[in-house]
């Protein structure tokens, strides 16, 4: 009866035999930690605490107005908008990147030739603003974030961004119907919504 | 069965299986390696949602001519409106020689280009109003039409054997013709009609009214011919007068007044530019092309104009102190106006334009130099707006 009740490993079946196994494995290094207590002996040890903590990394925008869209634009019409990128955790970036993406949307988007374009730029301090309809100077000197391009894409690579930790990048956001936008043009909208990525700095030796 | 007899379920993880759990064990250790090697901290922030809508009607110009004109030259108003234009003014057109069915002779329009483009247009129709040539024992006028486009043929409508439409004898009748291939303003401007009209006794064809109507979605238009081409005699093309540049010209009536002008002497205008209402009209702007009919001697055939919204005055441009332009010679000059005071839509839609013409100096009387008629090659109005 004994000998029916405790079957070997080998002779129960596949699965259940890896439970048995977990089991006893489980068991063996519980009681390996509770020997070591069990068993120890007087010892001398020093210590060194050694924390560990990791950065943090976070793009913010405590100025943005992105969120203000334009009405009854026609061709030629030039739409600026700022926007402050922060840098406000303890790690700098190594890039920043920015996609967007239409919803709703229509040939005002979708034509990339004769749609709304865009164009970033920068200013070393704070653009000053006028309006509404929003203008912007730059008392610092000025440069040039994204070249001019379709509105729509992703992962669009920003440049000469400043991306150190703490630092603070003043954006101008330009957004423009080209001249060539024809009839076909009138009477459309498109909703566009942006979003900055950054990426970490490289690993360094800490 | 085993070596050694056993089933195998008893022997545990056969040697492959092992070998393939190892496989996947090391690669899924060599991806978690990987990917723990290639990540690293990313982090966002969005801005917008940003909405762009653009104007309904962009910014430009449409430009059209009066299509209603009438002449006081001699001091009592007389229509002289382009006969293809308006129904029921006893102004028509006759054919220049006889139509019978089969003979594939035709009258083609060609209608102004004063639409925006762009936008769409529901109700496209022909207003085609006719009637026998024949004075004496009318036959019928009947007619089908072809509809072109950029000189693509977009529309057929009836056929010798199945008339679009058919008049009575000599009485004018209207036909209301749907074409729905029409469907942009893009096609209403610089349309062609080809009417290939019939009298049933083999007679001329009098038309009183070849106009294209419709709508957009902001406001309903009427389209007035600039060009007629009657292929039922040989091909002769007649453009109405004021359209163009083309020689193709208007001659008042009669001659005007000699030394001073007179307010009861005059070309009226008519503007018909259909704007949409809630449009902002920026701008409004009248070329007037024009000459005396002959050298003026020791003077010069003057004018000035003032405009109207209906029979309400808006303003003048000149006056009889200060001409708006005096012309001797018998070539064409060309004024532009810029109708400042134009700028509703109301006033734009109503617009009315009186040139007073007068001699400058003495004429028509004993002893005095004929006085002379103007001689006008363009009257054309162009108008600039957009609708939000």
């Amino acid at each position: 009866m004994l000998r029916a009740m405790w079957r070997p490993f080998d002779l129960v079946e596949p699965a259940r035999t890896r439970k048995l196994l977990a089991t006893a494995a489980v068991l063996g290094a519980a009681a390996s930690i509770a020997g070591l207590g069990t068993f120890a002996t007087f010892t001398s040890s020093t210590s060194a605490s050694n924390t560990i903590a990791s950065g943090t990394l976070s793009l913010t925008a405590p100025f943005s107005r992105l969120g203000t869209g334009a009405s009854a634009i026609a061709a030629g019409d030039t739409m600026q908008r700022a926007i402050d990128l922060s840098y406000s955790g303890s790690i700098s970036f190594a890039s920043a990147t920015l996609t967007t993406s239409a919803s709703p949307s229509s040939n005002l988007d979708t034509d990339a030739a004769n749609g709304l374009q865009i164009a970033i730029d920068k200013c070393s301090q704070a653009w000053t603003e006028s309006g509404p309809p929003y203008t912007y100077t730059c008392g610092g000197s000025t440069s040039t974030v994204l070249a001019s391009r379709a509105l729509i894409g992703s992962n669009m690579a920003l440049s000469n961004l400043t991306l150190t930790a703490g630092s603070t990048d003043h954006l101008r956001v330009t957004v423009s119907l080209p001249s060539s936008a024809d009839n076909t043009f009138q009477n459309l909208s498109s909703t566009i919504s942006y979003t900055f990525t950054g990426t970490q700095r490289a690993g360094t030796n800490q | 069965m085993s070596r050694h007899g056993s089933p195998d379920w008893t022997e545990g993880p056969p040697r492959p299986a092992l070998r393939i759990a190892t496989l996947a064990g090391a690669a899924l250790a060599a991806f978690a390696t990987v990917s723990l090697a290639l990540a690293s901290f990313s982090t966002t922030t969005t801005g917008g949602p940003m909405q762009f809508t653009t104007k309904r009607i962009f910014p430009g110009p449409r430009t059209t001519s009066p299509h209603d004109l009438r002449d006081a030259s001699s001091g009592s108003e007389a229509n002289a409106s382009d006969p293809s234009s308006y129904a029921g003014d006893n102004l028509t057109y006759t054919s220049a020689g006889n139509m019978a069915s089969g003979s594939n002779k035709y009258l083609e329009y060609t209608f102004e280009s004063a639409r925006p483009g762009g936008l769409s247009v529901s109700s496209a129709q022909f207003n085609f109003r006719l009637a026998s040539g024949a004075i004496i024992l009318p036959g019928n006028a009947c007619f089908w039409l072809q509809v072109y486009s950029g000189g693509t043929l977009i529309g057929t409508h009836g056929s010798y054997a199945s008339a679009a439409g058919c008049g009575s004898g000599g009485t004018q009748q209207t036909f209301n013709i749907a074409i729905t291939e029409v469907t942009s303003t893009d096609q209403v401007n610089g349309l062609v009609v080809r009417v290939y009209a019939w009298e049933t006794k083999g007679n001329s064809v009098t038309v009183d009214m070849a106009t294209v109507t419709g709508s957009t979605p902001y406001s309903s238009f009427t389209a007035y011919e600039n060009q007629l081409a009657d292929t039922s005699n040989g091909t002769t093309t007649t453009a109405w007068s004021l359209a163009s540049v083309d020689g193709t010209t208007y001659t008042s009536a009669s001659a005007w007044p000699s030394n001073a002008p007179a307010t009861t002497n005059y070309l009226k205008l008519t503007l018909d530019p259909s704007i949409p209402a809630g449009a902002v009209v920026t701008s409004v702007t009248l070329t007037n092309v024009w000459k005396p009919s002959g050298t003026v001697t020791g003077g010069a055939l003057c004018y000035y104009l003032e405009s109207f919204n209906g029979s309400t005055s808006l303003g003048t441009h000149g006056s009889s102190g200060s001409p708006l332009r005096c012309q001797g010679a018998t070539t064409n000059v060309t004024d532009t106006v810029s109708l400042t005071e134009v700028n509703t839509v109301a006033k734009a839609n109503g617009l009315v334009l009186k040139l007073y013409y007068w001699i400058n100096t003495a004429c028509g009387g004993l002893l005095q130099p004929a006085c002379l008629k103007s001689v006008t090659d363009q009257s054309q109005v162009s108008f600039d707006y957009y609708l939000d």
